[in-house]
């Protein structure tokens, strides 16, 4: 009997419950009145990046937009998530990690917690992946690299949707006393012993010695001790990667400068792989092989070589880069972080603590051939300024193009 | 008592195709050592787990292990202080697995032996007294002699993963450190060995060994140093 009971009270207990369920739903269905109206930006799409907008939902219980997309039509709640978003106003989305060439479908969700409603379903093909058209302007040992489109090492697309100059050569001994004093040095060796720090001071002193925004702001610079006037840490540190000023490349803009429209791992069009296993590059290459390296970059060929060069000597990239792949590893922006496996557009790595490493880029005047290659990555804490094989090269930004 | 879940990286070559991680759940104060968890292991649920241990008070360099991702000595780590309840440890990346948690360390002390870790003093006729030292000789030593030989950098080091032939930061740090020594006259020859490619131009200086070292030494700065006495000797 009392088991019954029971019975008849839970039975009770779910009829009230999914009654007020549906009271509810009819009268949050009566709050998103309307259509959701999906369309995509014409103007803003890019090779790994499109811009969708939609009309903001009439809904006084307003909870979120879910963004869902797939290569393939018939979105629903099950596909892939891009993006959530609480503000009622918040209506467009900028779908920054597209593969180029490639077919998208987008809906959007709205939820206000009892209900749902969908926009309809957009198709987007994302344009195919071209490096920018290069003009060879060249200003103040500064060349201009046109905004564009590469296909990264691991197949993912990567957009630099601004133009902007690079300095032909690596930053020597004579530019980098000239702007931190004292200006008595010569040298056109690349500088060498400086700290990702003071790398960064250099950058911003040498835009107000040229009456150019600073692109780097921070708060505080803590010295340490022992060793004396040596920059221990850079508080809060951003750049403003908009101005005119002088500034580090990011990883993407130093790997774009380098194939300058070239797909093998090598600027000079080659690829040395391992015979038996085309996963590796073959160590070490073949003596025609690293004769043809050394027409292009300074690198480990042999005892009597083995030092750092003076800049511009060799055979530069399609777009007038000097010893970018060798002579000195290049330091760039982007924080420590394993290869970044999605596509990207304008990334500048994640942000930094006060631990974060900072990554360099190409060869040095003793690597082998698997460090010149475009991909070739390591990296260096910021504060030390002991390495013998870390130079560096400014970047300008132009005009945004995109 | 606190229940943590230990993860081990298991391997016994006669007996699995491959290596897998096996859980253990261990009741114990948050203040322990890993080792003492290891040993609880050993001694209380599964004899056949092997791994390296001396001295228990991080001197000797036996139990260097791969915890959470990072090398440490398991002695010197405390439990409480990996702020996880799961913890996962696996032997030395980049060195032969013998079995479980013990690797081989065969190549990494030929290397150091091959660097000639010890004073040659060439001068030095058989049966004369001590060669003195003053303070400021000895003090150049400091952070350079306390390598423990734990293996914790080399295997921490991307080139020593991509190119197993290089000598790797802790023969290159002893190189530096004998060279360094006032009673040492051998300098020149530990450079010439040093100088070659699989020596000390085959450190991009990227601190991944600063970071695992568990006695806070710094091998880049000797190897940087060991380059710039090369260049000298080559060019200068």
């Amino acid at each position: 009997m009392k088991n019954i009971i029971l019975v008849f009270v839970v039975i009770d207990l779910c009829l009230c419950l999914s009654c007020a369920r549906f009271t509810n739903t009819d009268a949050v269905n009566q709050n998103i009145s309307g259509t959701i109206a999906l369309s995509l930006n014409s103007t803003k799409i890019y090779p790994s990046a499109f811009s969708v907008r939609w009309n903001p939902a009439a809904s006084e219980n307003f909870l979120a937009y879910k963004v869902y997309y797939d290569t393939v039509p018939d979105i629903s709640q099950k596909s892939k998530l891009a993006a959530t978003k609480f503000l009622i106003n918040d209506t467009t989305f900028f779908f920054d990690f597209a593969r180029s060439g490639t077919t998208y479908y987008l809906k959007i969700f709205v939820f206000d917690g009892f209900s749902s409603a969908e926009s309809n379903e957009i198709r987007v093909t994302t344009p195919v992946c071209t490096c920018g058209t290069f003009s060879g302007e060249k200003k103040d040992g500064m060349v201009l690299i046109p905004a564009g489109c590469f296909i990264d090492s691991a197949g993912f697309t990567v957009t630099i949707s601004h133009d902007f100059y690079m300095d032909t050569a690596e930053i020597t001994g004579a530019q980098w006393y000239h702007v931190m004093g004292p200006d008595t040095s010569l040298s056109q060796f690349p500088i060498i012993e400086v700290s990702w720090y003071q790398v960064i001071l250099f950058c911003n002193k040498k835009s107000k010695m040229e009456g150019k925004d600073t692109c780097y702001t921070y708060s505080d610079i803590i010295f340490l001790q022992n060793p004396p006037f040596t920059i221990e840490y850079i508080k809060n540190l951003t750049c403003a990667f908009s101005k005119n000023g002088f500034r580090l490349p990011s990883e993407d803009e130093w790997e774009y400068a380098y194939r300058s429209g070239i797909k093998t791992d090598y600027y000079w069009g080659k690829n040395y792989y391992n015979k038996n296993n085309p996963l590796i590059i073959e160590y070490p290459v073949t003596i025609s092989d690293s004769l043809e390296i050394n027409t292009y970059a300074w690198w480990w060929h042999d005892n009597e070589t083995n030092r750092i060069k003076e800049v511009a000597q060799l055979k530069p990239n399609a777009w007038c880069l000097y010893d970018i792949a060798g002579n000195v590893e290049e330091m760039v922006w982007n924080t420590f972080s394993t290869r970044p496996v999605f596509n990207r557009f304008d990334y500048f790595g994640p942000n930094a603590t006060q631990e974060s490493f900072r990554m360099t880029r190409g060869g040095c005047y003793y690597s082998f051939a698997e460090y010149l290659t475009a991909f070739s990555r390591s990296k260096t804490p910021p504060s030390i300024s002991s390495h013998l094989e870390i130079g560096f090269r400014t970047v300008c930004t132009g005009t945004a193009r995109f | 008592m606190t229940r943590y879940t230990v993860k081990i990286l298991r391997y016994n070559p006669q007996k699995d195709n491959c290596p897998y991680l096996e859980t253990f759940k261990l009741d114990i104060e948050p203040a322990v050592s890993i080792l003492d968890c290891l040993n609880q292991i050993k001694w209380q649920i599964d004899g056949t787990l092997s791994f390296r241990r001396s001295c228990r008070s991080g001197i000797c360099g036996s139990c260097a292990v791969n915890i959470n991702g990072k090398n440490m000595l398991a002695c010197e780590t405390q439990i409480q202080d990996l702020k996880k309840r799961t913890i996962v440890i696996k032997p030395l990346a980049a060195f032969t697995v013998l079995r479980d948690l013990v690797v081989d360390f065969d190549e990494f002390f030929q290397a150091i032996e091959s660097i000639k870790p010890y004073i040659i003093n060439k001068n030095q006729a058989a049966d004369t007294r001590e060669t003195r030292q003053t303070a400021q000789q000895r003090a150049k030593l400091d952070g350079l002699y306390e390598c423990i030989l734990c293996g914790a950098c080399t295997s921490a080091c991307p080139s020593f993963r991509y190119n197993p032939r290089y000598s790797g930061p802790a023969a290159l740090l002893k190189a530096y450190r004998y060279s360094t020594d006032s009673r040492d006259n051998a300098k020149e020859e530990r450079l010439k060995l040093a100088d070659n490619p699989d020596g000390v131009w085959q450190c991009h200086t990227i601190f991944n060994c600063v970071e695992a070292c568990p006695k806070n030494l710094c091998p880049p700065e000797a190897i940087e140093q060991m380059k710039r006495d090369i260049i000298k000797k080559n060019f200068l």
